[in-house]
Protein backbone atom coordinates (compact mmCIF):
# COMPACT_ATOMS: atom_id res chain seq x y z
CA UNK A 1 0.00 0.00 0.00
CA UNK A 2 2.86 2.37 0.83
CA UNK A 3 4.38 1.89 -2.63
CA UNK A 4 1.01 2.46 -4.20
CA UNK A 5 0.45 5.72 -2.30
CA UNK A 6 3.95 6.86 -3.24
CA UNK A 7 3.16 6.12 -6.89
CA UNK A 8 0.10 8.40 -6.84
CA UNK A 9 2.09 11.48 -7.73
CA UNK A 10 -0.37 13.09 -10.07
CA UNK A 11 -3.94 14.00 -9.22
CA UNK A 12 -6.12 11.15 -10.35
CA UNK A 13 -9.84 11.58 -10.78
CA UNK A 14 -10.56 8.31 -9.03
CA UNK A 15 -8.43 5.89 -7.05
CA UNK A 16 -10.06 2.50 -7.35
CA UNK A 17 -9.35 0.07 -4.53
CA UNK A 18 -10.67 -3.44 -4.99
CA UNK A 19 -10.42 -6.65 -3.03
CA UNK A 20 -9.05 -9.35 -5.33
CA UNK A 21 -11.54 -11.85 -3.96
CA UNK A 22 -14.48 -10.14 -5.65
CA UNK A 23 -12.79 -9.16 -8.93
CA UNK A 24 -13.37 -11.24 -12.05
CA UNK A 25 -10.87 -11.20 -14.94
CA UNK A 26 -8.36 -9.09 -13.05
CA UNK A 27 -5.96 -9.31 -15.99
CA UNK A 28 -8.34 -7.10 -18.01
CA UNK A 29 -8.41 -4.30 -15.45
CA UNK A 30 -5.47 -2.31 -16.81
CA UNK A 31 -6.94 -2.40 -20.31
CA UNK A 32 -10.39 -1.37 -19.07
CA UNK A 33 -8.92 1.58 -17.20
CA UNK A 34 -6.79 2.69 -20.17
CA UNK A 35 -9.81 2.46 -22.47
CA UNK A 36 -11.50 5.09 -20.35
CA UNK A 37 -10.06 8.33 -21.65
CA UNK A 38 -12.58 10.75 -20.13
CA UNK A 39 -11.17 10.37 -16.64
CA UNK A 40 -7.97 9.21 -15.01
CA UNK A 41 -8.34 6.13 -12.83
CA UNK A 42 -5.64 4.61 -10.67
CA UNK A 43 -6.58 1.05 -9.74
CA UNK A 44 -5.13 -1.05 -6.95
CA UNK A 45 -6.03 -4.63 -6.16
CA UNK A 46 -5.79 -5.57 -2.51
CA UNK A 47 -5.30 -9.03 -1.02
CA UNK A 48 -8.12 -8.11 1.37
CA UNK A 49 -9.95 -4.81 1.71
CA UNK A 50 -9.18 -4.72 5.44
CA UNK A 51 -5.51 -4.08 4.63
CA UNK A 52 -6.40 -0.43 4.21
CA UNK A 53 -6.04 1.89 7.20
CA UNK A 54 -7.82 5.26 7.47
CA UNK A 55 -4.46 6.98 7.06
CA UNK A 56 -4.03 5.37 3.63
CA UNK A 57 -7.35 6.78 2.45
CA UNK A 58 -6.67 10.24 3.85
CA UNK A 59 -3.21 10.35 2.33
CA UNK A 60 -4.57 9.38 -1.08
CA UNK A 61 -7.13 12.19 -0.87
CA UNK A 62 -4.54 14.63 0.42
CA UNK A 63 -2.20 13.75 -2.45
CA UNK A 64 -4.86 14.86 -4.87
CA UNK A 65 -7.21 11.99 -5.63
CA UNK A 66 -10.56 13.62 -6.32
CA UNK A 67 -12.41 10.50 -5.21
CA UNK A 68 -11.82 6.99 -3.93
CA UNK A 69 -14.07 4.09 -4.80
CA UNK A 70 -13.62 1.06 -2.60
CA UNK A 71 -14.96 -2.27 -3.77
CA UNK A 72 -15.14 -5.04 -1.19
CA UNK A 73 -16.76 -8.45 -0.90
CA UNK A 74 -20.22 -8.99 0.49
CA UNK A 75 -19.97 -9.27 4.25
CA UNK A 76 -20.97 -12.93 4.18
CA UNK A 77 -18.44 -13.72 1.43
CA UNK A 78 -15.33 -12.31 3.07
CA UNK A 79 -12.69 -15.03 3.05
CA UNK A 80 -11.02 -13.44 6.04
CA UNK A 81 -14.43 -13.27 7.75
CA UNK A 82 -14.08 -9.79 9.21
CA UNK A 83 -12.24 -7.93 6.45
CA UNK A 84 -15.26 -6.63 4.63
CA UNK A 85 -16.97 -5.53 7.84
CA UNK A 86 -13.83 -3.79 9.06
CA UNK A 87 -13.37 -1.80 5.90
CA UNK A 88 -16.94 -0.53 6.06
CA UNK A 89 -16.26 0.89 9.51
CA UNK A 90 -13.01 2.44 8.39
CA UNK A 91 -14.64 4.05 5.37
CA UNK A 92 -17.37 5.44 7.63
CA UNK A 93 -14.72 6.76 10.03
CA UNK A 94 -12.89 8.59 7.24
CA UNK A 95 -16.18 9.94 5.85
CA UNK A 96 -16.93 11.35 9.31
CA UNK A 97 -13.51 12.99 9.42
CA UNK A 98 -14.08 14.51 5.97
CA UNK A 99 -17.40 15.88 7.17
CA UNK A 100 -15.63 17.39 10.18
CA UNK A 101 -13.37 19.41 7.87
CA UNK A 102 -16.24 20.38 5.54
CA UNK A 103 -15.07 18.07 2.76
CA UNK A 104 -17.67 16.11 0.81
CA UNK A 105 -17.72 12.64 2.43
CA UNK A 106 -18.89 11.25 -0.90
CA UNK A 107 -15.33 11.66 -2.16
CA UNK A 108 -14.96 8.23 -0.61
CA UNK A 109 -17.39 5.39 -1.07
CA UNK A 110 -17.75 1.67 -0.57
CA UNK A 111 -19.52 -0.79 -2.83
CA UNK A 112 -19.96 -4.46 -1.99
CA UNK A 113 -20.06 -7.01 -4.76
CA UNK A 114 -19.91 -10.78 -4.91
CA UNK A 115 -18.15 -10.60 -8.27
CA UNK A 116 -17.37 -7.64 -10.44
CA UNK A 117 -15.79 -7.18 -13.87
CA UNK A 118 -13.23 -4.50 -14.75
CA UNK A 119 -15.79 -2.73 -16.95
CA UNK A 120 -18.22 -2.56 -14.03
CA UNK A 121 -15.44 -1.22 -11.81
CA UNK A 122 -14.84 1.62 -14.24
CA UNK A 123 -18.56 2.45 -14.16
CA UNK A 124 -18.44 2.57 -10.37
CA UNK A 125 -15.45 4.91 -10.58
CA UNK A 126 -17.44 7.26 -12.83
CA UNK A 127 -20.37 7.22 -10.43
CA UNK A 128 -18.09 7.97 -7.50
CA UNK A 129 -16.53 10.92 -9.28
CA UNK A 130 -20.00 12.30 -10.05
CA UNK A 131 -21.03 11.94 -6.37
CA UNK A 132 -17.83 13.59 -5.20
CA UNK A 133 -18.70 16.62 -7.32
CA UNK A 134 -22.17 17.02 -5.86
CA UNK A 135 -22.54 20.20 -3.90
CA UNK A 136 -21.93 19.32 -0.29
CA UNK A 137 -23.65 21.23 2.46
CA UNK A 138 -23.28 20.41 6.12
CA UNK A 139 -26.49 19.51 7.86
CA UNK A 140 -27.10 22.25 10.39
CA UNK A 141 -29.23 21.24 13.35
CA UNK A 142 -31.42 23.91 14.89
CA UNK A 143 -31.05 24.46 18.59
CA UNK A 144 -34.36 22.76 19.44
CA UNK A 145 -33.37 19.45 17.86
CA UNK A 146 -30.04 19.16 19.70
CA UNK B 1 -2.09 1.79 29.83
CA UNK B 2 -2.80 5.50 29.59
CA UNK B 3 -5.81 6.14 27.40
CA UNK B 4 -6.44 9.17 25.22
CA UNK B 5 -9.15 10.20 22.80
CA UNK B 6 -9.07 12.24 19.62
CA UNK B 7 -9.74 15.95 19.96
CA UNK B 8 -12.23 17.59 17.59
CA UNK B 9 -10.38 18.35 14.34
CA UNK B 10 -11.67 21.92 14.43
CA UNK B 11 -9.56 22.64 17.54
CA UNK B 12 -6.44 21.38 15.79
CA UNK B 13 -7.20 23.32 12.62
CA UNK B 14 -7.65 26.49 14.63
CA UNK B 15 -4.26 25.97 16.31
CA UNK B 16 -2.29 24.83 13.28
CA UNK B 17 -3.75 27.60 11.09
CA UNK B 18 -1.75 30.21 13.03
CA UNK B 19 1.57 28.83 11.76
CA UNK B 20 3.37 27.94 8.55
CA UNK B 21 5.27 24.86 9.72
CA UNK B 22 3.90 22.53 12.38
CA UNK B 23 5.15 19.17 13.65
CA UNK B 24 2.69 16.42 14.50
CA UNK B 25 4.45 14.33 17.12
CA UNK B 26 3.30 10.79 17.84
CA UNK B 27 4.29 8.44 20.61
CA UNK B 28 4.85 4.73 20.07
CA UNK B 29 3.62 3.52 23.46
CA UNK B 30 0.19 3.93 25.13
CA UNK B 31 -1.42 6.28 22.60
CA UNK B 32 -0.27 4.02 19.76
CA UNK B 33 -1.95 1.09 21.52
CA UNK B 34 -5.19 3.01 21.83
CA UNK B 35 -4.87 4.17 18.20
CA UNK B 36 -4.88 7.94 18.62
CA UNK B 37 -1.21 8.83 18.59
CA UNK B 38 0.78 6.13 16.83
CA UNK B 39 2.47 6.28 13.44
CA UNK B 40 -0.72 5.66 11.44
CA UNK B 41 -2.61 8.31 13.37
CA UNK B 42 0.19 10.83 12.84
CA UNK B 43 0.06 10.19 9.10
CA UNK B 44 -3.72 10.40 9.06
CA UNK B 45 -3.78 13.67 10.97
CA UNK B 46 -1.09 15.23 8.80
CA UNK B 47 -3.15 14.39 5.70
CA UNK B 48 -6.43 15.54 7.24
CA UNK B 49 -5.10 18.86 8.54
CA UNK B 50 -3.21 19.40 5.30
CA UNK B 51 -6.45 19.04 3.33
CA UNK B 52 -8.45 21.18 5.72
CA UNK B 53 -6.03 24.09 5.80
CA UNK B 54 -5.39 24.02 2.07
CA UNK B 55 -9.13 24.22 1.60
CA UNK B 56 -9.25 27.25 3.90
CA UNK B 57 -6.57 28.94 1.81
CA UNK B 58 -3.96 28.90 4.59
CA UNK B 59 -1.70 26.00 3.66
CA UNK B 60 0.57 24.72 6.42
CA UNK B 61 3.54 22.40 6.10
CA UNK B 62 3.13 19.52 8.51
CA UNK B 63 6.14 17.54 9.67
CA UNK B 64 5.37 14.06 11.03
CA UNK B 65 7.58 12.98 13.93
CA UNK B 66 7.50 9.69 15.81
CA UNK B 67 9.03 9.37 19.25
CA UNK B 68 9.44 6.06 20.98
CA UNK B 69 8.24 7.68 24.21
CA UNK B 70 7.40 11.34 24.58
CA UNK B 71 7.37 11.02 28.37
CA UNK B 72 11.11 10.20 28.52
CA UNK B 73 13.47 13.12 27.98
CA UNK B 74 16.12 10.90 26.39
CA UNK B 75 13.78 9.99 23.55
CA UNK B 76 12.85 13.62 22.94
CA UNK B 77 16.50 14.47 22.38
CA UNK B 78 16.49 12.22 19.31
CA UNK B 79 13.94 14.47 17.64
CA UNK B 80 15.34 17.83 18.66
CA UNK B 81 16.72 18.72 15.25
CA UNK B 82 13.38 18.14 13.55
CA UNK B 83 11.39 19.89 16.24
CA UNK B 84 13.65 22.90 16.27
CA UNK B 85 12.79 23.42 12.60
CA UNK B 86 9.06 24.00 13.21
CA UNK B 87 7.11 26.90 14.67
CA UNK B 88 4.72 24.79 16.74
CA UNK B 89 3.96 21.21 17.70
CA UNK B 90 0.78 19.17 17.94
CA UNK B 91 1.52 16.37 20.40
CA UNK B 92 -0.50 13.19 20.05
CA UNK B 93 0.99 11.81 23.27
CA UNK B 94 -0.75 11.74 26.64
CA UNK B 95 -0.62 14.82 28.84
CA UNK B 96 2.69 13.66 30.27
CA UNK B 97 4.34 13.42 26.87
CA UNK B 98 2.89 16.73 25.70
CA UNK B 99 4.24 18.43 28.83
CA UNK B 100 7.66 16.83 28.42
CA UNK B 101 7.81 18.29 24.90
CA UNK B 102 6.57 21.68 26.10
CA UNK B 103 9.22 21.65 28.80
CA UNK B 104 12.00 20.83 26.34
CA UNK B 105 10.83 23.49 23.87
CA UNK B 106 9.52 26.05 26.32
CA UNK B 107 9.48 28.89 23.78
CA UNK B 108 7.51 26.87 21.24
CA UNK B 109 3.72 26.38 21.35
CA UNK B 110 2.90 22.73 22.03
CA UNK B 111 -0.76 21.89 21.58
CA UNK B 112 -2.33 18.63 22.83
CA UNK B 113 -3.79 16.71 19.91
CA UNK B 114 -5.63 14.29 22.18
CA UNK B 115 -7.53 14.32 25.46
CA UNK B 116 -5.95 12.01 28.03
CA UNK B 117 -8.84 10.46 29.89
CA UNK B 118 -8.22 7.16 31.71
CA UNK B 119 -6.07 4.20 32.70
CA UNK B 120 -7.49 1.29 30.77
CA UNK B 121 -7.19 -2.27 29.61
CA UNK B 122 -7.93 -3.31 26.02
CA UNK B 123 -10.94 -5.63 26.23
CA UNK B 124 -11.32 -6.28 22.51
CA UNK B 125 -10.56 -4.68 19.14
CA UNK B 126 -11.73 -1.10 19.51
CA UNK B 127 -12.92 -1.55 23.09
CA UNK B 128 -11.14 -0.26 26.19
CA UNK B 129 -12.33 -0.18 29.78
CA UNK B 130 -10.88 1.70 32.71
CA UNK B 131 -9.28 -0.38 35.42
CA UNK B 132 -7.46 2.10 37.62
CA UNK B 133 -8.14 5.62 38.87
CA UNK B 134 -4.59 6.22 40.18
CA UNK B 135 -6.20 6.99 43.56
CA UNK B 136 -3.04 6.44 45.57
CA UNK B 137 -4.38 3.95 48.15
CA UNK B 138 -4.96 0.64 46.36
CA UNK B 139 -7.74 -1.55 47.80
CA UNK B 140 -7.49 -4.41 45.29
CA UNK B 141 -6.25 -6.68 48.09
CA UNK B 142 -9.58 -6.30 49.89
CA UNK B 143 -11.81 -6.37 46.83
CA UNK B 144 -10.63 -9.60 45.22
CA UNK B 145 -8.62 -7.86 42.52
CA UNK B 146 -11.50 -5.75 41.17
CA UNK B 147 -11.30 -1.98 41.62
CA UNK B 148 -14.43 -0.32 43.02
CA UNK B 149 -12.90 3.14 42.70
CA UNK B 150 -12.41 2.98 38.93
CA UNK B 151 -15.17 0.51 38.08
CA UNK B 152 -18.09 1.35 40.37
CA UNK B 153 -20.06 4.35 39.10
CA UNK B 154 -20.36 5.53 42.70
CA UNK B 155 -16.84 4.54 43.79
CA UNK B 156 -18.29 2.61 46.73
CA UNK B 157 -15.99 0.84 49.16
CA UNK B 158 -18.91 -1.09 50.65
CA UNK B 159 -21.15 -2.45 47.92
CA UNK B 160 -23.28 -3.37 46.12
CA UNK B 161 -25.38 -0.24 46.39
CA UNK B 162 -28.76 -1.91 45.94
CA UNK B 163 -29.33 -0.53 42.47
CA UNK B 164 -27.83 -3.47 40.61
CA UNK B 165 -30.00 -4.64 37.71
CA UNK B 166 -31.28 -8.22 37.59
CA UNK B 167 -28.76 -9.05 34.89
CA UNK B 168 -25.86 -7.89 37.06
CA UNK B 169 -25.40 -4.58 35.27
CA UNK B 170 -24.99 -1.17 36.87
CA UNK B 171 -28.06 1.02 37.37
CA UNK B 172 -26.11 4.01 36.10
CA UNK B 173 -25.03 2.36 32.84
CA UNK B 174 -26.71 -0.76 31.55
CA UNK B 175 -23.67 -1.70 29.47
CA UNK B 176 -21.42 -1.74 32.50
CA UNK B 177 -21.11 -4.66 34.91
CA UNK B 178 -21.87 -3.90 38.54
CA UNK B 179 -18.35 -4.41 39.80
CA UNK B 180 -19.60 -5.14 43.31
CA UNK B 181 -21.64 -8.04 41.93
CA UNK B 182 -18.42 -9.31 40.37
CA UNK B 183 -16.56 -8.85 43.64
CA UNK B 184 -19.21 -10.83 45.52
CA UNK B 185 -19.21 -13.55 42.86
CA UNK B 186 -15.45 -13.90 43.03
CA UNK B 187 -15.47 -13.95 46.85
CA UNK B 188 -18.16 -16.62 46.77
CA UNK B 189 -16.23 -18.72 44.25
CA UNK B 190 -13.18 -18.60 46.51
CA UNK B 191 -15.28 -19.48 49.56
CA UNK B 192 -14.34 -16.17 51.19
CA UNK B 193 -17.67 -14.37 51.22
CA UNK B 194 -17.31 -13.65 54.93
CA UNK B 195 -14.43 -11.28 54.14
CA UNK B 196 -16.96 -8.90 52.65
CA UNK B 197 -19.00 -8.64 55.83
CA UNK B 198 -16.32 -6.43 57.31
CA UNK B 199 -17.12 -2.77 56.78
CA UNK B 200 -14.40 -1.00 54.84
CA UNK B 201 -13.39 2.18 56.64
CA UNK B 202 -13.06 5.49 54.85
CA UNK B 203 -9.95 5.29 52.76
CA UNK B 204 -6.95 7.56 52.84
CA UNK B 205 -7.35 10.04 50.00
CA UNK B 206 -4.27 12.03 50.99
CA UNK B 207 -2.19 10.25 48.36
CA UNK B 208 -4.74 10.82 45.59
CA UNK B 209 -4.66 13.28 42.71
CA UNK B 210 -5.91 16.41 44.46
CA UNK B 211 -3.75 18.81 46.43
CA UNK B 212 -1.38 19.85 43.69
CA UNK B 213 1.42 18.16 41.85
CA UNK B 214 2.55 14.83 43.23
CA UNK B 215 6.27 14.60 43.86
CA UNK B 216 7.81 11.28 44.81
CA UNK B 217 11.36 10.95 46.04
CA UNK B 218 13.06 7.57 46.42
CA UNK B 219 16.48 8.11 47.79
CA UNK B 220 17.61 4.55 47.09
CA UNK B 221 17.26 5.27 43.37
CA UNK B 222 18.90 8.66 43.43
CA UNK B 223 22.53 9.34 42.47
Amino acid sequence: MEKFIASCEKSYDVVLLCCRRCLLNAEELTEAVERETALSIKPFILPCSSRVHPSHLLRLLERGAKAIEFVACLETNCQLLLGSRRVERRVQYVQDLLTEINENPERLGLTRRQSITPAELVELAKERLAKSRDVFTLEVKDADSV
Amino acid sequence: MIFAERKPVEELIEFAGRYKRVAVAGCATCVAECAVGGEEEVRALVALLGMALRRKGTPVTFVPVMLERQCEREFIEGAVETLEGVEAVISLACGIGAQALAERFDMKPVFPGVNTSALVIREDDGLWESRCAACGDCVLGETFGLCPIARCAKGLLNGPCGGTRENGKCEVNEEMDCIWTKIVERAEARGELDALTEVALPRDWSNSRHGGQKRVVREELQR
